[in-house]
């Protein structure tokens, strides 16, 4: 609006000359958030964010699909099959048993079905089809499709007597949420192709998020939704095992970590007689471990939603994950365990990760094969 | 194909649907998990024992489970084994026999041939057959019904020290002098699978199994004046024979 009296232009000519002030003041200024539960609820669930943790998730995620399976190749038959450990017949007897009796929750498999080429054809099948649908969904192809799958195959796999309840129990939550993100991703906020709506956005596959620019995604309800989801079903998990800490004795003493660096049948009298002269702090250090671990499962819940407490929760799924794999042999939980802490990471805080440790990799690769191709190119034209 | 820069705005009905499935989501997980036995605790009674969940759960994780949770794998409460650090170390034997009684093969649970993962699958399998429960004996003296035999109970019998053997007794012959223990039937139908699948795969007509274990070793026993190889001593626990062709 054209501004004609004196007072009028004065006014307007402050107005423009702190304009540039004004500006870096609102640019600075958090914007306005509007509270109440409902608000804050909505934002939570709700706030569209760009997919990059989503992706990084389902990587690494089904990384560790693959190393929970691919060491086991050598006895899938033995493990899955209805002729392996735990044949037909002791299935129909244990599901005779009364509830609780059986302390693996087998529950439905698909590797329960014998067709007329007998069970065994079948493990093979699915094994391999099963290795192949988690390596296509790593990689980020049709992940619509092959997240339903993964999921599928990562419920089936859990049908066996040798199954950790402890361990294996926790990859179908990682597996359930990413099939629930894949299928949702994209649908509200991006024009899809058919082939797209179908089978997923191309977007997200492992070549794309590596060596694509930064915030390329387009910002995403189900991306949010989906780790939202996990991340509140990680703080359940972590603070239940808390509690259930401080219902054992062994806790409160500060002895619980002795007991998985003192396997019963490994010991024998002269390892003890080694450590009785450090006996004091031995146990000091264990007391002080196990009471560090209790503090950081039971105040989780703070760790992981505040942003300037980020360290401790990531330092502390770091520590948990070593000490999983080194004190209890768990090859799987500790991983586990760390993929769900880096779950509570932003979306920049992914972006930032990304253009630190990946993208340079791939970009070094793609200069130190550009003069290559060039010097090849220029040998084909001159021969 | 082009992504859009910004989301449009979810419109309310979808925001009230995602929000009631994540309120029912967490519900069943939250009830399944109150559900869960604590402890053990000190009772009057003076013996630790576990306690059941709330009552007003009881009802509710029963229909959340069977109808939701189980689908979906997700029935673990997350109270894990691995918090119970005292549990025993259990490794178990299997001495495959041919059709003339003669010894094929002895193998032994985890395998230290086999890789960790696998070693891993092993031990949770010898886990299944660690954990006995206790045999009660019957009040008072006990007569079958007419025409009726007497109910049969499977206990882990001494036939030396620090030797056990799977027996199977009539229900008023346990004994009522001393602590009876005897298998899960879960552990029975663990072990009895295992031989049959043993046997199979290495052409044996009978398999023995027997569990190795030992207790928990106590961190106190480092403040021990002398610790002797006598102190951790190794239970030797035979579940029997089982033969192939029956």
């Amino acid at each position: 609006m054209k501004t004609d009296s004196p007072r009028e232009k004065t006014e307007s000519a402050i107005t423009e000359l702190d304009r540039p002030r004004a500006r870096g003041i609102a640019a600075e200024a958090p914007p306005e958030v509007p509270t109440g539960w409902r608000n804050a609820w909505v934002r939570f669930w709700f706030t569209p964010t760009p997919p990059v943790g989503l992706h990084w998730m389902r990587v690494l995620a089904g990384l560790l699909f693959l190393s929970w399976l691919v060491p086991l190749a050598g006895e899938r038959t033995a493990l899955f099959g209805l002729h392996g450990w735990l044949d037909k017949t002791a299935h129909i007897e244990a599901s005779r048993l009364p509830p609780g009796a059986v302390p693996v929750p087998f529950g439905w498999s698909l590797l329960y079905v014998e067709p007329s080429g007998g069970n065994e054809t079948l493990v093979e099948a699915f094994w391999w089809g099963g290795i192949a649908v988690i390596a296509l969904f790593t990689l980020g192809v049709a992940t619509r499709i092959t997240g339903v799958l993964t999921w599928l195959v990562i419920v089936s796999f859990l049908a066996s007597p040798a199954s950790s309840p402890d361990t294996d129990y926790l990859l179908p939550i990682l597996a359930f949420y990413l099939m629930l993100g894949y299928l949702l991703l994209g649908f509200w906020n991006s024009r899809l192709s058919p082939v797209e709506r179908l089978l997923g956005l191309h977007r997200g596959s492992v070549f794309a998020l590596f060596t694509g620019r930064r915030g390329e995604a387009a910002p995403s309800y189900a991306a949010n939704f989906a780790i939202r989801l996990l991340q509140v079903h990680f703080a359940i998990i972590v603070v239940t095992s808390g509690l259930h800490k401080l219902q054992l004795g062994d806790w409160w003493r500060g002895a619980a970590y002795w007991y998985p660096l003192h396997p019963p049948l490994e010991m024998t009298a002269a390892k003890l007689r080694a450590e009785q002269g450090a006996a004091n702090f031995i146990l000091f250090c264990l007391s002080l471990g196990s009471y560090v671990a209790l503090a950081w499962q039971l105040t989780f819940p703070l760790l992981a939603f505040r942003r300037r407490l980020r360290s401790l929760l990531l330092i502390g799924g770091g520590l948990g994950c070593l000490g999983s794999i080194f004190m209890y042999g768990e090859l799987t939980f500790g991983p586990a365990y760390a993929i769900f802490c880096l779950s509570y990471l932003s979306a920049k805080e992914w972006e930032w990760l990304t253009d630190r440790l990946v993208r340079p990799l791939f970009s070094r690769a793609g200069t130190e094969a550009a003069p290559a191709m060039a010097r090849k190119s220029r040998v084909k034209a001159t021969t | 194909m082009s992504a859009k820069r910004s989301a449009p705005p979810l419109p309310g009905v979808l925001i009230g649907a995602a929000s009631v499935f994540v309120g029912l989501h967490f519900l069943a997980i939250g009830v399944h998990v109150l559900a869960a036995p604590s402890g053990p605790w000190v009772t009057p009674m003076g013996v630790p024992s576990q306690a059941t969940g709330p009552k007003f759960t009881e009802k509710l994780d029963e229909a959340v489970t069977t109808a939701y949770l189980q689908p979906l794998h997700m029935t673990h409460n997350y109270h894990f084994n691995g918090n119970r650090g005292d549990t025993p170390g259990v490794a178990f034997e299997v001495r495959l026999k041919d059709a003339d009684g003669q010894l094929i093969k002895t193998l032994r649970f985890p395998s230290p041939q086999a890789n960790a993962w696998v070693r891993q699958r092993q031990a949770m399998l010898a886990q299944q057959l660690g954990d006995d429960e206790p045999v009660q004996p019957l009040p008072g003296e006990v007569i079958p019904a007419p025409g009726q035999k007497m109910k049969k109970k499977t206990i882990w019998e001494p036939v030396g020290p620090d030797d056990l053997e799977m027996r199977e007794i009539d229900e008023h012959l346990v004994p009522k002098n001393r602590q009876v223990f005897g298998p899960r039937p879960w552990s029975l139908i663990v072990a009895r699978s295992y031989a049959r699948y043993l046997c199979r795969e290495y052409g044996a007509a009978s398999a023995e199994l027997t569990r190795l274990s030992r207790q928990a070793v106590m961190p106190e026993i480092l403040f021990a004046p002398k610790i002797e190889d006598e102190e951790l001593k190794t239970l030797t626990t035979r579940f029997g024979e089982y033969r192939h062709e029956n």
